[in-house]
């Protein structure tokens, strides 16, 4: 008896359960709200400055990350890794070898990083293009009209994504707001016409900001909320550097349009664009390793000051010798006639891969390490010095040199920094270009040198100067990363090795 | 198939095929669409199992009993369906997903072991044997360098002058045996496992970084002959990213498990609140292993992209199988019927 009892509760419990739950199946079919569709997500144009903030975050976030300025700083001979994270190896080996092409974790491919970052960034730009110049959409926010500066921002973005997809790769795929990325054809289109069409992207966000009036509503990056007019600066000022840095060689350089880089210079950015240190902008590699390639360089002690660098900047100091002697594990400090060299560099008793450097090359070793901008990083508050005014000013002294005009220009830029900061003799109109155009990389590779992270790989792979140029056979372009190339049965390809830089 | 004879051996012969269709897996895709990868049902991945075990049951008695097992398995998967290209992971793509492709293949750089393999090396003006030599590790190396320290082995590359990206290996053993033995004596039991894997490889990239740091063994050249010691540059160019010298034989026998227990059974216990059995044991759990390997443990992997370690053998300072000495106490309560 007490067993059927027993038996008779535990049927009606489940029982009970079973009309529960039927219950509650009526609820099952509910729409996701973390899967919204296009239209959706672009039906409220008040939203799209945060669109836009997002995509400046996509880009912003990959080009200041570790990868692949890991691999292309050792690779300028700037800034040391002494390592093999994000796949830098190759990227600095000597003698200098092709860079791997090879499908896998994104992560760990340098030529992967800048690809689906910036492309991150892209679809959401072109969607908000297309709304407001092809659906009309308006952007009203709190009864003020934001369209004019909500679609010269995504002209600049366009720009912007693009163009540094045109300093890196040799080829990507060109979308704008027209394209119908659903049937997609997957067409490539080499570098110099992506270069064109960021530039153009560049000069309609310019030829807005130009003729409209203009406050962000919000912040389009952390610290940086843009009138018209400093959007408008800002532009100029990335339509310069694009310009000059998607040049691949002394060659290419020759042959940019410096009368174009001019005026850009010349309406370009009149003070530091800082953009402030916050979580969710301090750098990434893809979606992981929220984290600047400044920290790696001022927090990690084996980033380190290229041996290259130091020599230039104290030619006849003998611990300054470059390339670092085989078999030396340890120099001493250096002198140099830079003021800033103490004040940028600091010097370090040990050398983190000393004991090893027969295995790794003699050519990763040094003293130095970075200090300057140590302050933001330690504190970690503060603001990244990402494009400066002198950047700015140094196109412009290089337009002039190129174009042999203005020289008096162009040395007093060189002198503002070379003299006034590094307390060095001061250039003069007199020296024949080609000296100027010396002391002006001297300048570039010392005051830009870790501002935009990537900036001297770029410098040492475009210049005239001979003494300042890449290591032979530093690759000098990046592919399309394989995972790319064989979703579309595209043959795999690479750079880099003598003869195959480019 | 089972099979039992002389009342004391019984024999059962199993073979699965599996087909695992609509596969989870993280399978990359277009940047155009603004993401890296999207789980997607990708593909289908068929295996074949066999397995074969013989049990004897050794010694039964009143007092004393021991029964053995021996087990034997060998698993094959391949990929037999992909809804897309193929693609790679781990470590920049040592690991291809690919349709027709085994699973658990290993793909990378191979080092020239004839001079055949280096013929389209050769530079102008001078002759393959000229130019090259095998030197006393089996590498193909330029003659000019061989017994200095400019002396380094040399990549194969492809028609194109590319470094071939070729199969180097395969995680998947020939086949693996288990044996296991429970012995029972009075209140005392006594079991162990022994686990013996034949063939698999593992990648072992913990192997490459401690050679690129300095501090492998592989470095330390002291007490070798003249003629069989290599420079740090002839080992620095082997620690290449993703390359054959790095697979090694995982070939193991391990002793899994070890246990003695003491039982108390219900009559000793004399009901003791409705005690049926209390079983007190030490158990020692991976206490031995024998195996060529080099790094901690040959069974070592990574996740990654859907895939688990049991699959992705690639040794990159993952943790061994721990080394556990354990004690239990397993206590067993009468049965009630409700």
């Amino acid at each position: 008896m007490k067993m059927l009892h027993y038996r008779f509760v535990t049927l009606l419990l489940i029982a009970g359960g079973f009309f529960a739950s039927c219950e509650g199946l009526q609820d099952l079919d509910v729409p996701n709200y973390n899967d919204p569709n296009r239209n959706q997500v672009f039906r409220n144009s008040q939203d799209f400055p945060n669109l836009l903030s997002g995509a400046y975050s996509a880009w912003w976030n990959h080009t200041v990350g570790p990868s692949p300025q890991f691999a292309l700083l050792p690779a300028s001979e700037t800034m040391g890794s002494g390592y093999g994270s994000w796949g830098a190896n190759p990227f600095y080996a000597i003698p200098r070898e092709s860079v791997p092409n090879t499908d896998g974790d994104p992560v760990l491919i340098p030529q992967a990083s800048w690809w689906y970052g910036l492309y991150q960034g892209v679809p959401t730009v072109n969607d908000v293009v297309n709304r407001i110049q092809n659906e009309d959409a308006r952007v009203v926010i709190d009864g003020q009209d934001y369209t004019s500066s909500t679609l010269a921002h995504g002209y600049l973005l366009q720009g912007i994504l693009f163009g540094h997809l045109a300093m890196l790769y040799d080829k990507a795929f060109l979308m704008d707001e027209h394209t119908d990325v659903t049937n997609y054809g997957f067409e490539y289109t080499a570098y110099p016409a992506i270069k064109a069409y960021a530039l153009s992207r560049i000069d309609q966000a310019i030829a807005i900001c130009d003729t409209a009036s203009f406050t962000d509503p919000v912040e389009m990056m952390p610290g940086v909320s843009f009138t018209n007019e400093s959007l408008s600066r800002f532009a100029n000022a990335m339509g310069a550097r694009i310009l000059a840095y998607a040049a691949r060689s002394a060659e290419e350089t020759q042959a940019v349009d410096w009368a174009k880089v001019m005026n850009y210079a010349r309406n370009g950015i009149t003070e530091d664009f800082l953009v402030s240190l916050e979580a969710g902008w301090e750098g990434l590699v893809i979606n992981r390793d929220a984290f600047g390639y400044h920290q790696l360089a001022l927090n990690w002690g084996w980033v380190r000051v290229h041996q290259r660098l130091l020599h230039m900047m104290a030619p006849d100091d003998p611990n300054a010798v470059y390339p670092w002697p085989f078999g030396v594990s340890s120099l001493g400090p250096i002198v140099s006639p830079d003021q800033r060299f103490d004040e940028y560099f600091e010097f370090n008793e040990t050398i983190p891969w000393a004991g090893s450097a027969s295995s790794k090359g003699y050519h990763i070793l040094t003293h130095y390490s970075l200090q300057r901008f140590r302050d933001l990083y330690d504190q970690g508050v503060g603001s990244v010095n990402y494009y400066t005014k002198n950047e700015n000013d140094y196109y412009l002294a290089e337009a002039d040199l190129q174009l042999n005009q203005n020289i008096a220009e162009a040395v007093a830029i060189i002198n503002s920094t070379r003299v006034d900061k590094g307390g060095l003799p001061p250039a003069e109109v007199s020296e024949p270009v080609a000296e100027l155009k010396k002391k002006l990389y001297y300048e570039r590779l010392v005051e830009t040198l870790m501002t935009f992270p990537a900036g001297s790989y770029f410098d040492r792979r475009r210049t005239d100067v001979a003494e300042f140029q890449l290591y032979p056979g530093t690759v000098r372009q990046l592919p399309v990363p394989a995972q790319e190339l064989n979703l579309h049965g595209t043959p795999n390809y690479t750079f880099g090795g003598v003869g195959d830089e480019i | 198939m089972d099979a039992q004879f002389l009342n004391r051996f019984n024999l059962s012969f199993n073979y699965a095929r599996s087909v695992n269709t609509d596969q989870i897996l993280e399978v990359p895709v277009s940047a155009v669409t603004g993401y890296v990868t999207q789980w997607q049902n990708a593909g289908r991945l068929s295996g074949n199992v066999w397995e074969l075990t013989l049990g004897a049951n050794i010694i039964r008695s009143n007092v004393i009993n021991w029964d053995v097992n021996l087990l034997f398995d060998r698993i094959t998967q391949t990929v037999d369906q992909l809804n897309r290209e193929g693609y790679a992971i781990v470590s920049g793509g040592i690991f291809r997903i690919e349709e027709g492709e085994d699973f658990g293949t290993l793909y990378g750089r191979k080092w020239a072991r004839t001079l055949e393999q280096v013929a389209n090396q050769v530079p102008d003006g001078n002759t393959l044997e000229e130019y090259y030599t095998i030197n006393n590790q089996g590498y193909v190396v330029r003659s000019e360098t061989i017994g200095t320290s400019e002396e380094e082995p040399i990549q194969i590359k492809d028609e194109e002058g590319n470094f071939l990206e070729a199969k180097i290996g395969s995680v998947i053993p020939d086949f693996n045996l288990n044996f296991t033995s429970n012995l029972s004596w009075k209140n005392l039991d006594a079991y162990f496992l022994l686990s013996y894997q034949q063939g698999g490889q593992t990648y072992n990239h913990m192997r490459r970084y401690m050679m690129v740091n300095g501090v492998s063994a592989t470095l330390d050249q002291f007490g070798r002959p003249q003629n069989e010691i290599k420079s740090q540059r002839y080992y620095n160019r082997l620690t290449t990213w993703n390359n054959e010298y790095f697979v090694e034989d995982a070939t193991f026998l391990k002793l899994r498990e070890i246990s003695i227990g003491y039982n108390i059974r219900r009559d000793q216990l004399n009901n003791f609140i409705g005690l049926e059995n209390v079983k007190i044991s030490l158990i020692g759990r991976n206490l031995f292993s024998l195996t060529r390997y080099s790094g901690f443990d040959p069974e070592a992997g990574q996740s990654e992209g859907g895939l688990d370690s049991n699959v992705l053998k690639f040794d990159l300072s993952s943790y061994p199988n721990y080394a556990t000495v354990s004690g239990s106490i397993q206590v067993t309560f009468q049965h009630h019927s409700l």
